[in-house]
């Protein structure tokens, strides 16, 4: 290939040419300038032709001609501005809502996590199932057993996810704090920046108190600092030097800790009885190279078998089905939300079907518009692939378009996605447009590429084409196949769009009961607020009972107060915590069972704070803390399991997992009704125990209030006089019990109010498909009409016709559809509350929704056809 | 047109495909020369008899500079007008020393063909 040559260059080549021929012809023959000049250019013959000619061969053609049809390409779609801009709403829509729910679904279930190696993290948990006890997590006994003696897990740590008070007095913030053995970040395979890790030496006893904090908690305490000596923070009321700080990239799942302290082990943990402590800490595992769960699970339960053997409760053990179950850490973290995420990521593409068949349609309808100009191109003399090309640049520069701004728009549905609280789902908070949501992008412009440019092709190089200059004037029977393709499009939108309204109905209906079942408790005028009680400062029980009956008398004295209480724990806390609890043998009864229940310690009138009703006996009051003896409530649930022969008040029952002596038992004294422990939604009757507080050790605990005052006012009081009994300490999570059951609706509102969102934007896709195949069809047959009209026909017959047409295709449509939805319907049962796969009334308005649509659509168009001028209709041509 | 012109005209005779590169390269032998200096040297030093189209110089200058056998550059011509002068390369050298033997061996035969009846052994 020769240099390129620039085109001014050649030119005034051939200039110098001429007007040295011109030279030459004046000196040997005489002649004036100007006709030596003339002679001289007749001589050389045409200069345009030899400039063409130089101009062909001194560059690529094709290159030119691709950078024409660019350009032409870009004048047409800006000019037929209706069109350009239906297909590109269309792909934006589409696009970003897929690209927003893609996202979603790929940072909490598919991306590798921050954490090297990931894939092959386990955790194990213990589960009694038997005893209704379904994860209990592990306890520092089972972290001794495995330390370092199972072959396929090369590392194993426990960690203990608890809050701290830290900062100075008056200012202090309760932050979460993670207690993790020595080795954990090695399990995870991550060092710190700055400073160093655990040692083991870390977790002694003695030791002096040291923690990590990650990069943000660093700057938050220390801002640009770079050297760690001498760092030090103050937590519940202890000062304990920072010893490393964390990537900013790392982040233990979903946990918002800021500081990791050593774990502590005592040798007496590993004791047998502690085996089945659980603790409420939680085991994760790293899988050594070559090894996989099922080996591991091998180990754990080989390991299980031989300790069990010399466990004194092993029989109660292997009846209630003991097991340490292995199972991956991240498939676990996010089982919960996975349905819903797939659900979502089908609602999506269904929305996208329904777009791409509206786009299908549009580019069907446009090249059928185009078959003249086509027609003349070829037949002076422009081949297929010259044909092909141009088509296919003018749909690759609309798909291109229409990627950017799809993924633009995708961009903003995520930020909208945070605004509905999906950052509060496991690995949820850190949704964003990465490498991989491009790829996705880039695959979504592809498939809108493809789906535009086969039926444009199929018309335009098709047998059609040639008789496209006679097609305008009549109704050619090469265009019924393309029609039939653009009703069929669009009843498959339809169809896709009654499946997106039903699922989206389903899942309405779903909320709607969740929403309106009763919880067991009054959740309005309910304030809750958690305390912890740091060890170092209220080592003995007196001190902490001092504290608490001093703000409950202090919250009793306030205004508009009817109720208050202190309790272990409240319903919808997120800790849905059982504990062992074993009733006393009687005759006639399932007694000398161990099972788990849900076990709150209480003080105060926690049963008149709640709201909770009492059904026989009577509930436990401020007085029974404060007596020797010991007494428990026992709800409906467990009466009716526990005691069917409806004796319940005066038995006794033991906390842990035999019976004890008679100074250890509780007497029951009564039965309250039954309220929803872990969520709203939750089916199974698990049964609670109520035990006055004497015997509550531990420093966590809420304090209940019932008010009649605005809930806001009694929170900030509360918070007052927490400070004013201890100024160290912040009263935590205080919020209304309604605020709770809200929040603990999350994972079903969200999904709701997204696939509302797409049947929605699908309803819209429909009408205007709708709108214009039925317009299109008047269109073409525009001359029919006229003549019909022009011999009296019926207006009102003419514009039923054209109905007709939307009809049949809502018809067919609906009919599919209602497959779809039963379908749908089916997979998504896990996910709905309460409510059948094929729900009438959802179904009967889904179908009434859009055949409002539709015929709204078709309306329009047939009142045009009714109200056709034939004159108009018979002269346009 | 004038009577010379006309003249001219009639006696020339057109060149044969493929004939013009070599003529080209020959021209430039005696060293760089422009496109209007070198058609007229092919005329003049065929006393006239052959026919170049200027115009049809030019697609041939531009493939003998594709194939690099020969080079341009813009110079100053004898009146001072501008120009874009042509020289031989090495490898243009070599081929034309090839051409023209190829050509002097295609002339003999000919004539050895073409001999008038009656001469000849």
């Amino acid at each position: 290939m020769a240099p390129q040559r620039h085109d001014d260059d050649f030119d005034s080549e051939i200039e110098s040419h001429i007007q040295l021929e011109a030279d030459r012809l004046a000196d040997e023959r005489g002649l004036d300038a100007e006709k030596a000049l003339a002679a001289a250019r007749r001589a050389f013959g045409n200069v345009t032709s030899h400039r063409e000619r130089f101009y062909e061969t001194a560059r690529w053609m094709w290159l030119d001609r691709v950078r024409r049809d660019i350009c032409h390409s870009t004048q047409r779609l800006l000019r037929e501005r209706r069109f350009t801009a239906t297909a590109l709403t269309t792909m934006t829509l589409c696009l970003g809502a897929a690209l927003a729910v893609f996202a979603a679904a790929d940072t909490i279930l598919w991306r590798p996590l921050p954490i090297p190696g990931a894939d092959r993290l386990v955790t194990i948990y213990n589960t009694y199932p038997g005893a209704g006890v379904l994860d209990d997590g592990a306890s520092a006994a089972n972290y001794l057993e495995r330390r370092g003696t199972l072959p396929p897990l090369s590392d194993v740590s426990l960690f203990h996810h608890t809050t701290a008070v830290v900062g100075e007095t008056g200012a202090t913030e309760r932050e979460d704090v993670t207690l993790v053995t020595p080795e954990f970040f090695d399990t995870l395979r991550v060092t710190p920046i700055r400073g160093r890790a655990f040692t083991a030496a870390d977790a002694a006893p003695n030791a002096e108190r040291v923690v990590i904090v990650t990069d943000a908690a660093w700057r938050t305490y220390f801002g640009d600092a770079q050297d760690l000596t001498n760092r030090y923070l103050r937590a519940n009321g202890a000062a304990v030097r920072v010893v490393g700080v964390l990537p900013a990239s790392f982040r233990f799942l979903s946990s918002r800790t800021s500081i990791y302290v050593p774990y502590g082990t005592r040798p007496e943990q590993g004791l047998p009885r502690e085996r089945h402590s659980g603790s409420n800490s939680a085991m994760i595992a790293r899988l050594a190279d070559g090894a996989s769960i099922e080996t591991a699970q091998a180990a754990i339960d080989a390991q299980n078998d031989v300790i069990e053997r010399d466990d004194p409760a092993s029989a109660l053990m292997a009846r209630v089905g003991f097991r340490s179950v292995v199972v991956p850490l991240r498939a676990r973290h996010v089982a919960d939300i996975r349905t819903v995420l797939l659900l979502l990521l089908c609602g999506a593409l269904g929305l996208v079907a329904v777009g791409a068949s509206n786009i299908v349609n549009l580019v069907l309808i446009r090249t059928t518009a185009r078959a003249r100009e086509t027609a003349v191109r070829r037949a002076i003399g422009a081949g297929r692939g010259v044909l092909a090309v141009s088509v296919s640049i003018e749909i690759a520069l609309l798909a291109l378009a229409g990627g950017a701004l799809g993924t633009a728009a995708g961009g903003l549905g995520i930020r909208a996605l945070s605004l509905i609280g999906i950052d509060r789902l496991p690995l949820g908070a850190e949704i964003l447009i990465d490498g991989r949501v491009m790829a996705a992008a880039a695959a979504g412009t592809l498939f809108f590429a493809i789906v535009m440019v086969v039926p444009a092709l199929w018309l335009t190089l098709g047998a059609g084409a040639v008789g496209g200059m006679t097609l305008q004037s009549r109704g050619a029977t090469s265009t019924r196949g393309a029609s039939r393709a653009r009703q069929t499009f669009v009843a498959a939108q339809i169809a896709a769009a009654f499946v997106l309204l039903s699922g989206s109905g389903l899942l309405g209906v779903s909320l709607f009961r969740a929403l309106h079942i009763r919880p067991g408790f009054r959740a309005d005028q309910t304030v809750t607020g958690q305390v912890t009680l740091p060890w170092q400062t209220y080592r003995r029980l007196a001190d902490r009972r001092g504290f608490i009956d001093r703000v409950l008398n202090d919250l009793a004295r306030l205004p508009g107060v009817s109720a208050v209480s202190m309790a272990s724990n409240i319903p919808l806390s997120g800790n849905d915590i059982k504990s062992a609890v074993t009733l006393d043998a009687a005759p006639g009864n399932a007694g000398g069972e161990l099972h788990g229940y849900y076990s709150y310690w209480v003080s105060g009138d926690f049963f008149g704070a709640m709201g909770v009703p009492v059904l026989t006996g009577r509930a436990l009051n401020a007085d029974d803390s404060l007596r020797p003896e010991r007494v428990a409530v026992v709800d409906e649930d467990l009466a009716h399991r526990e005691f069917p022969d409806g004796r319940v008040v005066g038995r006794r029952l033991f906390q842990g997992s035999k019976i004890g002596s008679d100074a250890d038992a509780f007497t029951v004294v009564g039965v309250v009704g039954a309220v929803k422990q872990a969520g709203l939604t939750d089916r199974s009757r698990q049964g609670a125990v109520y035990f006055s507080s004497q015997t509550y050790s531990d420093n966590t605990f809420f304090f209940v209030v019932r008010t009649s005052s605005r809930t806001d006012a009694v929170a900030a009081a509360m918070s007052r006089i927490v400070r004013a009994a201890d100024p160290e300490l912040p009263i935590t999570d205080l919020r209304s019990m309604t605020s709770r059951i809200d929040d603990s609706l999350l994972t079903r509102r969200s999904p709701a109010v997204i696939t509302a969102l797409f049947a929605l934007l699908a309803l819209v896709l429909v009408g205007i498909g709708t709108y214009g195949v039925v317009s299109y069809a008047v269109f073409q047959r525009r001359r029919e009409i006229g003549l019909r009209l022009a011999l009296g026909a019926d207006p009102g017959q003419i514009r039923r016709q054209f109905l007709a047409i939307g009809w049949r295709l809502l018809a067919g449509g609906t009919a599919v559809g209602l497959i779809g939805a039963w379908a749908s319907g089916r997979l998504i049962q896990t996910v709905l509350f309460d409510v059948p796969a094929l729900h009438v009334p959802t179904i009967v308005a889904a179908a009434a929704l859009i055949g409002v649509i539709t015929t709204c659509a078709c309306l329009l168009p047939s009142s045009r056809a009714a109200r056709l001028s034939p004159m108009t209709a018979l002269l346009d041509d | 047109m004038t009577t010379q012109d006309a003249r001219a005209a009639r006696d020339r005779i057109a060149l044969m495909q493929g004939t013009l590169e070599l003529l080209i390269l020959h021209a430039l032998i005696l060293g760089k020369q422009h496109g209007q200096g070198i058609a007229r040297d092919i005329e003049r030093s065929s006393d006239g008899v052959l026919l170049v189209d200027h115009g049809s110089l030019y697609p041939a200058l531009q493939r003998l500079e594709a194939k690099k056998w020969i080079a341009a550059e813009w110079g100053i011509s004898e009146n001072n007008r501008r120009a874009r002068f042509y020289a031989l390369t090495r490898t243009g050298k070599a081929e034309l020393r090839r051409e023209a033997g190829q050509w002097q061996r295609l002339v003999a035969a000919m004539g050895r063909v073409m001999r008038p009846a009656g001469s000849g052994s």
